[in-house]
């Protein structure tokens, strides 16, 4: 019946509004005390006959201080696979580039060669000036602007060898 | 020094601090294992379980939760319930009680130590007699003395429940041990 799903829901909410219930007006209520009294006399009477005999204590704690023993080997064990995980990916990091310093392509670290000329490059970009800004000379009506010299201290310094003063003697020639 | 602190030297591989907290609780645990069990067999190996457990599980402990002591219960009632579930054993009170309640009776008074016997047996069986839950919390709660919150903790039920349980049990108790008083009674008229 689909009703009873719903009493089977409420049963324990009522049992636990009961408790509290119960709870607030003391733990006895309702039970004599010499019930609880004989009660607990008889726990403890049944109780106190039984009692771990002192060599199956000494096997139980051997027992126990083995397994002890055996659980932090194994917490052991998993630190070191952890650890042996980190020390191969390293050893094998540090075999890598040595065997690539031996045995790989020569790099080479004059890197001033390769960047001059992007350098150089760049500079004469900005020196030249965009198209976007610039107005066509069909547009406006005018002649074009005529091509900004060249630093040559610049070229000199970058690209050659040669003092500034060589090559503007040899650009006036 | 506090079962904390000896918790706390387990958990760092400290076999003399696991050998205190063993020495400690072994026993109330052993007998525990045996109210609910009825048979010392299986309250040694519930006792054995028990700490193996606890050695296992040392890391999940947290003492902001709870105390040691009702973790540790937690564990052997849990393991009981478990034992009893596996083997299905249904208590026969009564093959229980002749080894369990035998009092060395005083020479001068042997009719009152006859009705003592007699008395205890009783409440003995009608306890065994209770339905598992009820069982369990009163043995918790007469036998090692638990408040209802701590019982609740052990039982990881809410409050209200263990004192509804108790409620009921005492109920049943006292109806049970009603009706054998009033049967002692009559005997001895």
């Amino acid at each position: 019946m689909f009703w009873q799903k719903y009493v089977r829901r409420v049963i324990p909410w009522i049992r636990a509004w009961q408790g509290e219930a119960l709870a607030r007006h003391g733990d006895c209520r309702g039970a004599p005390g010499w019930l609880e009294r004989d009660i607990r006399h008889t726990l403890h009477e049944v109780a106190a006959r039984q009692r771990l005999q002192p060599i199956d204590q000494a096997a139980m704690l051997a027992r126990l201080v083995a397994e002890m023993q055996q659980t932090g080997h194994r917490q052991w064990r998993r630190q070191l696979d952890w650890d042996g995980l980190g020390l191969a990916l390293a050893s094998f990091l540090i075999v890598f580039s040595l065997f690539s310093a031996c045995f790989g392509p020569p790099v080479h670290f004059d890197q001033g060669r390769a960047v001059t000329p992007i350098v150089k490059c760049a500079f004469l970009e900005a020196e030249q000036p965009t198209r976007a800004s610039t107005p066509t000379p069909a547009s406006v009506g005018m002649h074009p602007m005529p091509r900004p010299a060249m630093d040559l201290t610049l070229i000199a310094v970058e690209e050659t060898a040669y003092p500034a003063a060589t090559l503007r003697a040899s650009s006036r020639n | 020094m506090l079962d904390t602190q000896l918790v706390e030297r387990c958990r760092t591989g400290d076999t003399d601090a696991l050998a205190e907290l063993f020495l400690r609780y072994n026993d109330r645990v052993f007998r525990l294992a045996y109210l609910v069990t009825h048979s010392r067999q299986d309250a040694q190996d519930i006792t054995q379980e028990t700490f193996i457990h606890v050695i296992k599980a040392l890391h999940t402990f947290d003492p902001h939760k709870g105390g040691f002591e009702t973790w540790l219960y937690a564990i052997a009632v849990n393991l009981a319930r478990d034992h009893l579930r596996r083997q299905k054993r249904f208590f026969s009170s009564w093959h229980v009680l002749d080894e369990s309640i035998v009092h060395a009776g005083g020479g001068d008074e042997p009719e009152r130590v006859s009705l003592e016997n007699e008395w205890q047996r009783a409440i003995w069986q009608a306890v065994n007699e209770l339905e598992e839950k009820q069982r369990i919390a009163v043995i918790l709660h007469y036998y090692l003395d638990l408040s209802c919150a701590e019982i609740a903790q052990v039982l990881r039920c809410p409050e209200g429940t263990v004192y509804s349980r108790l409620y009921y049990a005492r109920l049943a108790l006292e109806k049970r041990l009603g009706e054998f008083q009033g049967r002692l009674a009559w005997s001895y008229v």
